[in-house]
C-alpha cells in the first residue's frame, strides 16, 4: 500500500467531494485506492462481507465521465461508500449477517440504497454486522466477525461491526449503519468515529431488513460530522414506500454544521447517565466530563435534568425489540433453528415469551418516557451523555447476555425516536476510544450537527487515526 | 420479580410450548437463566401507573396507500 493510497483513503467526504468537483481527483483513482487498500487490511479486520470490485469500478468510471461532461450530481459524486449488509442490493446478496438469508439476492434496491446510487455514490460492498443486526460478535453465526482497528483484541461495537471497522481503517468513506437500540451510535463511539440515527421517520427503511420496526432507524457512520451531514442529505426524506416516514422538508444538514454554540442550552442527564455504576466505565465518564467542559468553555450553558422515566426505558426496550424480532423471525426459528447463531436464537426466542400485555405496556411506558424528555427539551436546546457505558470489551469477554448486563445510553433514543449522534471525544488509557452522545428535538438534525461539530473542531480527535 | 425469584421450569416450559418454540430439556436449561434476567428486568413495567389516555398503539385510519377505487370510477 503506497503513501498515496493511504493519504486518499484518509480525506474526508467534504475533502474529496470538493477535489472531485473541482477535477483534482478522479473517481476511478479513488476508488481504486479504496479498493486497494480492502485488499491490503480487510484479511485482517473483516468488515466486509462482499466486496463488490468491479461494479464500484464502473460506477467510478461513469461518474468521472458525468463529472467530465459537467454532470456533477453534488457531495457524495463519486465518493466511495459500502452498506451495513441488511440493505437490499438489487442483484447483490444482501446476507444481515444470517445463514438463514445466506443466499439472498434481493430483485430490487433498498430506498436508501437507491438514494445512494442517485447521489452518484460508488457502492464498494456490503460490511459485515451482528447477525440481524442483535446481540453481540457471534462466532456460531456464520460469518467472520469485524474487529476493531485501534485495537484487534477488542469488538468495534454492534451491530454495524463493519461499517465502525471500515470507516474507521479507511476501507471506505462512509457507510450506512442500522440502529434499534444503539447499533450506528455504538460502533462509531467503539471506533472513534461519528455517527447519527436521525429522528424516527427522518429516514425511509424500505428494503432494510428489520429488527424491530417501532424502533429501527437508518443512518451514517463517517470520520466526521460534516461527513455525516452530507451522507444523511442523500438518503433523508419522505418515502411512499415507507410509511412510517415524514413528509416534514429535509433542511440543509451541511449548511447547519457552521455556528457557534454561544447561550446552547445543553441538559445533562447525570441521574442515568453518570451514575455511581460499577458497571460504567470511570474512563468513559471522566472523558465525557471533559468533553462537557469543552462545550462550556464553548459557550454552551450545562444544566443537569431529570428524565424520571429513564428508570424503565431497558425494560421497555428489552420487551419491545424481542417481541418484534420473535414475530418477524418466529416461523424461521421454528423450521430452521440450526441456521441461526446462538447468541441471536437465544434472544429472540425469548422474545417469543412475553405477553401481549406486557407488550402493550412497554409501548405505553415508551409514551412516558416521551412526555417526559418533551417537558426537558422545552428547556434545553440538546443533551449531553457518554454514549456508551464502557469501551469496546474484547471478543473473549462478550456473550449473548453482554449488552443486556449493562445500562443502555443509547436505546431510550430508539424508544423517543429523537436524532442521536456520537462523536469521538477521548481515549482510554489502553487506546480505547470513547463517544460523546448529543441528542436533540424530534427533526432538529441541525442543532445536533451543531453541537457536535462545533465540540469536534474545538476537541480535534478526528486527527488521530488507528495503528491499521 | 425479586432478585432471587424465578419461576420453575415447568412453568417455563409452558412459555416455551405456547410460543411453539419446541425447545428439548437441555435448550430450556439453557434458556431459562435468559429469561429469568429479562423477567426481573421487565417486571417493573407492571408497576407503571398509567392514565387511559396512556394508548400504546393507534391504528392508522387513512387507506391510501391500498388506493383502493372510487365506486363512480368503476
Amino acid at each position: 500500500m503506497t503513501q498515496t493510497t493511504t493519504e486518499l483513503c484518509y480525506l474526508t467526504i467534504r475533502e474529496a467531494g470538493a477535489l472531485l468537483r473541482d477535477g483534482g481527483l478522479s473517481p476511478v483513482e479513488l476508488t481504486r485506492a479504496f479498493l486497494e487498500r480492502i485488499e491490503s487490511l480487510d484479511g485482517t479486520l473483516q468488515a466486509y462481507i462482499t466486496v463488490l470490485a468491479d461494479d464500484a469500478m464502473a460506477e467510478a468510471r461513469t461518474a468521472e465521465a458525468e463529472i467530465l461532461r459537467g454532470e456533477y450530481r453534488g457531495p457524495m459524486h463519486g465518493i466511495p461508500i459500502a452498506l451495513k449488509d441488511l440493505y437490499d442490493t438489487k442483484g447483490v446478496r444482501t446476507t444481515a449477517g444470517s445463514r438463514v438469508m445466506a443466499d439472498r439476492v434481493p430483485t430490487e434496491d433498498a430506498t436508501t440504497t437507491a438514494l445512494l446510487r442517485a447521489s452518484g455514490a460508488v457502492l464498494l460492498g456490503k460490511l459485515a454486522m451482528h447477525e440481524f443486526a442483535l446481540g453481540g460478535p457471534d462466532p456460531t453465526c456464520g460469518f467472520p466477525l469485524a474487529r476493531n482497528p485501534w485495537s484487534l483484541e477488542h469488538i468495534p461495537g454492534g451491530s454495524s461491526s463493519g461499517s465502525g471497522a471500515a470507516v474507521a481503517a479507511g476501507l471506505c468513506m462512509g457507510a450506512l449503519g442500522s440502529c434499534t437500540g444503539g447499533s450506528i451510535r455504538g460502533p462509531a463511539s467503539h471506533c472513534g468515529i461519528a455517527g447519527i440515527k436521525a429522528t424516527y421517520g427522518r429516514v425511509s427503511r424500505y428494503g432494510v431488513v428489520p429488527l424491530s420496526w417501532t424502533l429501527d432507524h437508518c443512518g451514517p457512520l463517517t470520520w466526521t460530522v460534516e461527513d455525516s451531514a452530507i451522507m444523511l442529505q442523500a438518503i433523508a426524506g419522505y418515502d411512499p414506500k415507507d410509511p412510517t416516514t415524514s413528509h416534514a422538508p429535509v433542511p440543509d444538514y451541511l449548511a447547519s454544521v457552521e455556528g457557534d454554540i454561544r447561550g446552547l442550552r445543553v441538559g445533562v442527564p447525570r441521574h442515568y447517565f453518570f451514575a455511581d455504576d460499577p458497571d460504567v466505565s470511570k474512563d468513559t465518564l471522566s472523558a465525557v466530563e471533559t468533553a462537557l467542559g469543552v462545550l462550556e468553555d464553548l459557550g454552551a450553558v450545562l444544566e443537569d435534568v431529570t428524565v424520571p422515566s429513564l428508570a424503565y426505558a431497558g425494560a421497555a426496550q428489552s420487551v419491545i425489540m424481542a417481541s418484534e424480532a420473535f414475530a418477524y423471525h418466529q416461523s424461521n426459528l421454528r423450521t430452521r433453528p440450526q441456521d441461526f447463531g446462538e447468541m441471536v436464537r437465544a434472544r429472540f426466542r425469548i422474545g417469543g415469551l412475553f405477553t401481549a400485555g406486557e407488550y402493550v405496556q412497554a409501548q405505553r411506558a415508551r409514551n412516558v418516557l416521551k412526555r417526559d424528555f418533551a417537558e426537558v427539551l422545552r428547556r434545553v436546546d440538546v443533551l449531553a451523555s457518554p454514549t456508551m457505558s464502557n469501551p469496546a470489551p474484547r471478543f473473549d469477554e462478550v456473550d449473548a447476555m453482554s449488552t443486556a448486563r449493562v445500562p443502555s445510553f443509547t436505546g431510550p433514543y430508539n424508544l423517543t425516536g429523537m436524532p442521536a449522534i456520537s462523536v469521538p471525544c477521548g481515549f482510554t488509557p489502553e487506546g480505547l476510544p470513547v463517544g460523546l452522545q448529543i441528542a436533540g428535538k424530534p427533526f432538529d438534525e441541525p442543532t445536533v450537527f451543531r453541537t457536535a461539530y462545533a465540540y469536534q473542531q474545538q476537541a480535534r480527535w478526528f486527527e488521530r487515526r488507528p495503528p491499521v | 420479580m425479586g432478585e432471587s425469584e424465578s419461576i420453575s421450569m415447568d412453568a417455563f416450559r409452558v412459555l416455551t410450548d405456547r410460543a411453539r418454540l419446541g425447545l428439548t430439556m437441555e435448550e430450556l436449561e439453557s434458556l431459562k437463566p435468559m429469561y429469568d434476567h429479562f423477567a426481573r428486568q421487565t417486571a417493573v413495567l407492571s408497576e407503571l401507573e398509567l392514565d387511559a389516555e396512556d394508548m400504546a398503539l393507534r391504528f392508522p385510519p387513512d387507506w391510501d396507500s391500498l388506493a383502493l377505487p372510487h365506486t363512480a370510477e368503476r
